[in-house]
């Protein structure tokens, strides 16, 4: 695993930044012009700074099946992806469950976010998330059962 | 409802005696502002202390609750410091609320549920993580962590309290992994043995400022500033020697002798000129309110 690097530390905020600008961007142009494909120049920016996750991240939202499980009192909210073989508890801007997060992502800081990850935001933004609503304390097992955390 | 101080220094330096002649120097410690903060020193360090006093010190400016979630073995068997002149029978000590958690399965339970709580909490204080789990289990750690965080988050978003949080640990420097904690922590305050000679009052030590954000490369002479972060406004702090305090354990308190600029540090006076001058100088500013 690797040691501290406080100059990838300082990328990894400069490049969630940037993600979050191209996102909103994004955004606006689906709230504006909903079913909207992603525009040319966002999607070089987002591969750009994803790299080959990018790729990845667009072919899982393609596969459907991301749902946000949303706490109707609390509007808390825990995203689920389907992977290869298993679902993935996904915070999409700091944890994944799967393998890929635990060590390319924070053991080797190979990138910023996992396919996962980057996927909940895209599918989040093009509208492509199938929304759960549940009780809060249904959401506490959830987040706690079903394997938990990973 | 009041802005929180999101100054985690002010907290953890609340409940300290403070030498005469420091006071004005703590006022050019950096302006550190993080929701989030790891707390990292040895057991017998003082950092249990400096964790209830910064508890107290939200509980007592926001006049709300705090959780304290700790292992009742770990609390009891070596007892913290109550802040400088704070009473046994002072009400805000009724506004902390201990949690006895055994290990991070409780912990992550706890995340899990912050959603469902119904008091506002002026802060939360997880103390000492590594006897809750083991360091080198990264996987754990990792998710551990990442729940703890989203929990926080998700509470601080539904209750629209600020709700600092502060995690400490007991891991040594060498074993700490410290690029899992900068991940979820902007800010690391670290509390190391200060160098020289234990004295007769017993081993200071050093209270410095770290951290990811600690660590970035400023242009000569450019002062710490805020700036959008992940998850918020968070400060940036000048490369080069850490700011900090440095501080020493005397009778039942602690005494905060020395402050740190980055780059330099400022002492009161020589450590042997206070012995029997309590009341002989002006007096010593408390900063427990």
């Amino acid at each position: 695993m690797s040691g501290y690097d406080p100059d990838a530390a300082a990328t990894a905020v400069s490049i969630t930044r940037a993600g979050d600008a191209c996102f909103a961007e994004l955004e606006e142009l689906v709230e504006g012009n909903p079913g909207t494909d992603i525009p040319d120049d966002i999607l070089a920016s987002l591969h750009l700074l994803f790299g080959k996750n990018l790729a990845k991240a667009l072919e899982v939202v393609d596969a459907g099946g991301i749902t946000a499980h949303v706490g109707e009192r609390s509007g808390r909210t825990v995203y689920k992806v389907p992977g290869r073989g298993d679902v993935y508890t996904v915070f999409p801007s700091h944890y994944c469950s799967c393998q890929s997060f635990m060590y390319d992502i924070v053991g080797r800081g190979e990138a910023v976010y996992c396919k996962h990850q980057l996927a909940v935001r895209l599918a989040s933004v093009l509208r492509r998330v199938a929304r759960a609503p549940c009780s809060d304390q249904d959401l506490a097992r959830r987040l706690l059962g079903e394997g938990g955390v990973g | 409802m009041a802005p929180a101080d999101l100054n985690p220094l002010h907290g953890l330096l609340s409940g300290m005696e403070v030498e005469p002649g420091v006071g004005a120097a703590l006022e050019r410690l950096p302006d550190v502002t993080s929701v989030d903060t790891m707390l990292c020193g040895a057991t017998a360090s003082g950092r249990s202390s400096l964790a209830l006093h910064f508890a107290l010190h939200h509980a007592a400016t926001a006049n709300r609750p705090v959780m304290f979630l700790c292992r009742q073995d770990g609390l009891e068997g070596s007892m913290p410091l109550l802040p400088r002149l704070c009473a046994s029978d002072n009400p805000c000590l009724h506004l902390l609320q201990l949690k006895y958690v055994r290990s991070y399965l409780d912990i992550q339970r706890f995340a899990a549920c912050m959603h469902l709580l119904q008091t506002p909490l002026a802060a939360l204080v997880v103390e000492d993580l590594s006897s809750l789990l083991r360091i080198d289990d990264r996987n754990t750690l990792v998710r551990t962590l990442a729940m703890l965080l989203e929990g926080v988050r998700s509470y601080r978003a539904a209750s629209g309290c600020e709700c600092p949080l502060l995690v400490t640990d007991s891991t040594d420097e060498s074993r700490r992994p410290r690029y899992i904690f900068d991940r979820w922590f902007p800010l690391t305050l670290a509390i190391s043995a200060a160098a020289g000679p234990s004295g007769t009052e017993g081993q200071a030590f050093v209270l410095s400022v770290g951290g990811p954000l600690a660590s970035t490369t400023q242009a000569s002479g450019a002062q710490s500033r805020p700036h959008e972060g992940a998850e918020g406004p968070v400060s940036v702090q000048p490369a080069g020697q850490s700011a900090g305090v440095t501080y020493r354990l005397v009778d039942d308190h602690f005494v905060l002798e020395r402050v740190h600029e980055a780059g330099r540090g400022v002492a009161a006076r020589q450590a042997g000129a206070r012995e029997g001058t309590h009341g002989a100088a002006a007096a010593p500013v408390q900063l427990f309110l």
